[in-house]
C-alpha cells in the first residue's frame, strides 16, 4: 500500500493541536511505556490525512487500555494522585479553571455574581410563550406596543431593544463594526443605571438619538477618550450623541453589546411591525413575584379581540446557597444509601500518630471536599452555560454524589500518617473462612507506617476497614 | 485452543490484515475501516497474547523516505495457528482480506 503523504503546510498548520492531543493522552500511559507509545502514535499520525483529530482522540482509548493492563500497581486508579500535595494541587487547579470559565460564561457569571440592578426584584424579561430565557429576540415590536398600551396594570414601564451589527464612525476617517442594541430611550431608566448627566430623558426636549458605549468598546475604539461624552458619532448613517460609558458588568440582559443606541418612540415606530426584539418590564410592586428567580405567564388582550400570552422571567437573584442546599441534602441521603460513610477504624495505641497528624488527616479531607464543592458548583454552572440552563440542578446533584463518594473512597485508601495512597493490595483468605476469621484485601503504606485490612463483607469481628500501625522495628524493611 | 476461542471477529480481522501485509496501525485502519481507538488497543492485546510481535524499522530507512520510523507488526507462529483456526470460525475472513499466499495461489 502506498502511504498517503500530508503536505508540509497542512502538517505544520495543524500539527500542534494533534500533538497536544497525543501528549495529553500520553499522560495516561504508564511512565516506562510512554516514550515508545508516543513515538508510535506520532509516526502513525504522519500518514493520517482525513480527520486527524478523530484519529488522535482514539489515542485516549489506547492509553486507557495500556494503563488498565499495566503491571504497575494501582496505575489505573490513582492518576498520579498518590501524594496528598499533588492531589490538592490538581483539585485546586481544577477549581481555579472552573471558576475562571464560570466568570466568562454568561449564565454561570450571572448566577455567581450579585445583580447589578438596584431594583432587580421589580424587573422582568418578557418573552414569547415557551421561549423564556431565550438568548434570541422573540417579541415583534407590534406586540411590544400592545403590551405598552394594555399591560399598564402590570408594568410601570416597558423597554424594547433589538441587536444588530453596524458600522460606527469612530474618527473622521475611521469606522468600526460594532454590536449595537437599538433600544427605546427608557432602557437604562428601567434598569436604573446612571449613564451620565446628559442621559436621555424620554419626556424632555433632547436630541432624538443617544449612544451609550460599553467600557470595553470605549477603550478599544476611542482610546478611552475622556471627552467622549457629548460627541456626535455617525451610527449607520444616523447622528447619535454619546450619552455615557457603562461598565460591562452593568449589562446582564441577553446579547453581548458594544453600544446601545437609544431612540425615541418616533424612531421605533418606523420599524417594520414584525421586527423582533427583547422586552424588559419594570413591574408594579403589586405585580412583583413573591420569590426570586420566578417565571410566570401573563395574558394581555390584543387589538384583534383575542389575547397574547407571554412569559416573564424575574431578574431578581435568589441566594445561591439556599438554592443549592436542598440538592446537597438530597445528595447526602443518596450517598449514605450507596456508599459506606465510615472512614475506618484507627485504633489508638502508643504507636499511633500524635494529635497533629490526626488533625492533618481531617484538614486534608475538609480541603478536598471544599475544593470538590467549588469544582462541582462552578463546573455544573459551566456545563449549564454550554449545554442547557436546565442541566445545572442535575449536574450539581450528580457531581455531588460522585464527588463526595470519590472523596470518601480516596480518604479511606490513604495512610493516616503520611496521607499517601496505599499500595500493593493482597487478597487474604476466602469466603469459606468467614466463620473463623476475616477475609478481604490487605494494603500497605510504602513508607512503612502500617497496614490496612479491608474486609470483603462486614462481619461481627471485622465490620469495617481497620488500620494497624507498624512500630519502628519494621522500618528496616522499607 | 483457549486463545482461538477468545479471538473476537474484530481481532480476527486485524490479525488477518496484518497477515495480509498491512504491517502498521494506520494501514490496518485503512484496510479494515476500524477506528484508531479500536485498532491500537486490539493490536496491544494481540501482542500481549503473543499472537503478533512488533519491531521498529531502522532510522536510516525512515530517513530515506523522509518520514518518522514506523513500528511494524508481524504474526508469530501461534498467531498464524490462531488465524488458521479463525478461518474455520469466520470463513469469509480470508476472502475479505486476501493474504499474499492466497493471491499467488
Amino acid at each position: 500500500m502506498t502511504p498517503r503523504r500530508m503536505t508540509p503546510r497542512r502538517w505544520f498548520g495543524s500539527a500542534h493541536l494533534h500533538l497536544a492531543i497525543l501528549r495529553s493522552a500520553a499522560w495516561l500511559v504508564p511512565g516506562p511505556q510512554r516514550a515508545e507509545w508516543f513515538a508510535e502514535w506520532r509516526a502513525e499520525l504522519w500518514y493520517v490525512k482525513q480527520s486527524p483529530v478523530v484519529f488522535c482522540l482514539g489515542a485516549f482509548r489506547d492509553a486507557f487500555w495500556l494503563r488498565r493492563n499495566s503491571a504497575t500497581p494501582n496505575a489505573c486508579h490513582t492518576f498520579g494522585l498518590e501524594s496528598p500535595a499533588r492531589c490538592i494541587l490538581l483539585l485546586a487547579v481544577l477549581a481555579a479553571a472552573s471558576i475562571f470559565f464560570a466568570l466568562r460564561l454568561p449564565f454561570a457569571r450571572d448566577m455567581l455574581l450579585p445583580s447589578p440592578y438596584r431594583d432587580a426584584r421589580n424587573l422582568a424579561m418578557i418573552s414569547a410563550e415557551g421561549r423564556v430565557g431565550a438568548q434570541v429576540p422573540t417579541i415583534p415590536i407590534e406586540q411590544y406596543r400592545s403590551l405598552a398600551n394594555r399591560a399598564q396594570h402590570l408594568f410601570t414601564d416597558l423597554a424594547f431593544y433589538r441587536t444588530m451589527q453596524t458600522r460606527v464612525r469612530t474618527a473622521p476617517r475611521q469606522s468600526a463594526e460594532m454590536s449595537i442594541a437599538v433600544a427605546s430611550a427608557n432602557l437604562f431608566q428601567c434598569l436604573q443605571i446612571p449613564v451620565s448627566s446628559a442621559a436621555p430623558n424620554p419626556g424632555g426636549r433632547q436630541p432624538a438619538t443617544w449612544l451609550v458605549l460599553s467600557r470595553a468598546a470605549w477603550r478599544k475604539y476611542f482610546d478611552a477618550d475622556p471627552r467622549i461624552v457629548g460627541r456626535v458619532l455617525d451610527v449607520a448613517g444616523q447622528p447619535a450623541v454619546v450619552a455615557g460609558v457603562i461598565p460591562a458588568s452593568s449589562w446582564r440582559l441577553p446579547g453581548r453589546m458594544d453600544a446601545w443606541l437609544l431612540q425615541d418612540q418616533a424612531h421605533l415606530a418606523a420599524l417594520p411591525p414584525h421586527t423582533r426584539g427583547f422586552v424588559l418590564g419594570h413591574l408594579r410592586t403589586s405585580a412583583s413575584p413573591a420569590q426570586p428567580d420566578l417565571r410566570w405567564r401573563i395574558s394581555v388582550p390584543n387589538e384583534q379581540g383575542g389575547s397574547d400570552r407571554f412569559e416573564c422571567w424575574s431578574l431578581a437573584k435568589g441566594d445561591l446557597i439556599l438554592a443549592y442546599l436542598p440538592m446537597a441534602l438530597f445528595s447526602l441521603l443518596i450517598l449514605s444509601a450507596t456508599t459506606p460513610l465510615a472512614l475506618g477504624e484507627y485504633p489508638a495505641n502508643h504507636y499511633s500518630p500524635p494529635g497533629v497528624m490526626r488533625l492533618r488527616r481531617w484538614v486534608f479531607l475538609v480541603i478536598k471536599i471544599a475544593l470538590l464543592l467549588t469544582i462541582i458548583c462552578c463546573g455544573s454552572l459551566d456545563l449549564a452555560s454550554i449545554v442547557s440552563v436546565n442541566f445545572y440542578p442535575t449536574g450539581w446533584l450528580a457531581g455531588l454524589i460522585l464527588g463526595l463518594r470519590w472523596a470518601l473512597i480516596d480518604q479511606r485508601q490513604r495512610c493516616p500518617v503520611c496521607l499517601r495512597m496505599l499500595g500493593n493490595p493482597t487478597r487474604i483468605g476466602g469466603p469459606s473462612r468467614t466463620l473463623l476469621e476475616w477475609y478481604g484485601t490487605e494494603l500497605i503504606c510504602a513508607q512503612g507506617h502500617g497496614l490496612l485490612y479491608v474486609p470483603e463483607i462486614p462481619t461481627s469481628c471485622c465490620s469495617t476497614q481497620r488500620w494497624q500501625y507498624l512500630d519502628p522495628s519494621w522500618s528496616s524493611l522499607f | 485452543m483457549a486463545l482461538e476461542a477468545k479471538l473476537s471477529h474484530t481481532a480476527a480481522i486485524i490479525l488477518q490484515a496484518i497477515h495480509a501485509g498491512h504491517g502498521y496501525g494506520f494501514s490496518v485502519m485503512e484496510m479494515t475501516g476500524l477506528p484508531s481507538g479500536t485498532v491500537y488497543p486490539a493490536m496491544r492485546r494481540l501482542e500481549r497474547d503473543s499472537l503478533i510481535r512488533s519491531s521498529w524499522e531502522s532510522q536510516s530507512i525512515a530517513d530515506a523516505g523522509q518520514r518518522p520510523p514506523r513500528k511494524y507488526y508481524k504474526l508469530t507462529r501461534s498467531g498464524k495457528a490462531t488465524l488458521e483456526a479463525s478461518h474455520k470460525r469466520y470463513p469469509l475472513l480470508a476472502r475479505l482480506i486476501p493474504s499474499p499466499e492466497a493471491e499467488n495461489a
